[in-house]
């Protein structure tokens, strides 16, 4: 059994609109901002595919430094206690389905 | 939340016989949702902590029982509150699923497209809850925010108002101002043949006399850093950041109530004689799958708002949709004359 290092760090995650906000901890120290947004989409209850099933994609906005984190970047290195994260999806809307009005 | 049981869409054709038996993994967001805003109705009382949704149950169908299901149940429970359910049609709930499993039926053959297909819904016990946990591991913790409620009289305010479309005694009253609309009714002809935007902001208010709870925009944000065309809008991630920004300068404590777009039924029917254009289901307010799905992600709050513009040769007619039993479906809205403010 192999135990894995956590982050000590404590910080804020929302959607968009602000009314699903989130305290995170406890999250591994080897974990990419990647798999973070990934385990995000669930706890959130956010939705993970688009009309046509194909995923979404969300972003990790760091709201201290107004940028967009990587995917690759470790969590560990790029957020710190008291931060907040906005999770900001790419989404498409229109008539591109319109075979169904 | 706990759903014991494995949901099931059963396709029939007409004379009954059994085609196919389609699992569902169905979205219980909008039907949890609206069942929290059916609990402020009537207690008065907005619970928004997760944990207070106790459990999803089959609604067993009257006349043919256990599976079939005419519909499901959603409870809230809130320590020291009083219980809440809320009653989901099955029909209306699942119907886009199976449009979906109907399409794929005609793809693979088993159909004709434009044969009826029949649907029902049934579900079995099932021993395990059927959320996957991430593969991440890490504590998160639920810090729902208060939901604003601000005091104002709802009559008052709909004495000025003008009522546009047909009024469902299970939604909420909306008003929206008539400069909102102008905007948007500009921005959709400045657009011409490319789909446009905005989102929608506001407040939510309570009526002090009747503790009826109502929406009333103030305002649109038009989406910048979106991508598109005639037949697509793409709001990227600077898009809403970009809103965020313009509320917090606005320092009005507007949350997003919902957004608007465009569809540009002009360039869609260009090919065809303004007549036929005029009859088109094209020239119509509609949502398409794309932005049921849009919605859904950003703005599964019950009382939320899809505004369609929809530009034919005719002009640009508004058509407002609501969450209604979980389900996103043409509502009414008033307009407010522009002295008339939140």
């Amino acid at each position: 059994m192999s135990a894995t290092a956590l982050m000590e760090a404590e910080f804020e995650v929302s959607d968009v609109s602000g009314q699903k906000l989130l305290n995170v901890s406890g999250v591994p120290v080897d974990a990419t901002v990647g798999e973070l947004v990934q385990g995000l989409i669930g706890k959130m209850r956010l939705p993970a595919n688009d009309a046509g099933g194909r995923p979404l994609t969300y972003h990790a906005r760091l709201d201290r430094e107004g940028r967009h984190l990587q995917g690759t970047e470790r969590v560990a290195e790029a957020l710190k206690s008291g931060d907040r994260v906005v999770l900001q999806p790419n989404v498409d809307a229109g008539g591109r389905a319109l075979s169904r009005p | 939340m706990t759903n014991d049981y494995q949901f099931v869409l059963e396709l029939l054709r007409p004379d009954g016989e059994p085609l196919e038996r389609v699992p569902l993994t169905p979205d219980w967001e909008p039907a949890i949702e609206c069942a929290r805003l059916g609990r402020l109705r009537a207690l008065g009382d907005w619970v928004a902590a997760p944990e207070a949704v106790r459990e999803v149950e089959p609604l067993w169908h009257a006349d043919s029982g256990e599976p079939h299901v005419s519909g499901f149940r959603v409870r809230i429970a809130p320590p020291g509150g009083r219980d809440w359910c809320a009653d989901f049609p099955a029909q209306a709930y699942f119907a886009e699923t199976a449009r979906d499993a109907g399409a794929r039926l005609v793809k693979a053959g088993t159909m004709a497209a434009g044969d009826r297909l029949l649907y029902r819904a049934a579900a079995f016990a099932r021993s395990v809850n059927g959320i996957d946990a991430p593969a991440l591991r890490f504590d998160a913790t639920d810090r729902p925010p208060p939901l604003t409620l601000r005091e104002a009289e709802l009559d008052s305010l709909l004495a000025s108002a003008t009522t546009h479309g047909k009024h469902h005694a299970d939604d909420i009253e909306v008003l929206m101002p008539r400069r909102t609309l102008d905007e948007a009714v500009d921005q959709t002809k400045a657009a011409g043949d490319r789909e446009t935007g905005g989102i929608l902001i506001g407040h939510l208010h309570r009526d002090p006399g009747t503790f009826e709870i109502f929406a009333q925009v103030t305002a649109q944000i038009p989406a910048r850093h979106t991508a598109g065309d005639a037949l697509k809008l793409t709001f990227t991630s600077d898009t809403w950041t970009d809103v965020r920004g313009a509320l917090a300068l606005r320092r009005r404590d507007e949350i997003m109530l919902g957004w608007w777009h465009s569809h540009p039924a002009v360039a869609w029917c260009r090919a065809c004689p303004p007549e036929r254009q005029r009859e088109c289901h094209m020239a119509t307010g509609f949502l398409s799958s794309d932005d049921t799905a849009l919605h859904r992600a950003m703005f599964p709050r019950a009382f939320t708002l899809a505004l369609v513009m929809t530009h034919t040769l005719d002009g640009v007619a508004p058509a407002l949709f609501g969450w209604r039993s979980g389900v996103l479906q043409p509502r009414a809205f008033r307009v407010l004359p522009d002295n008339i403010s939140s």
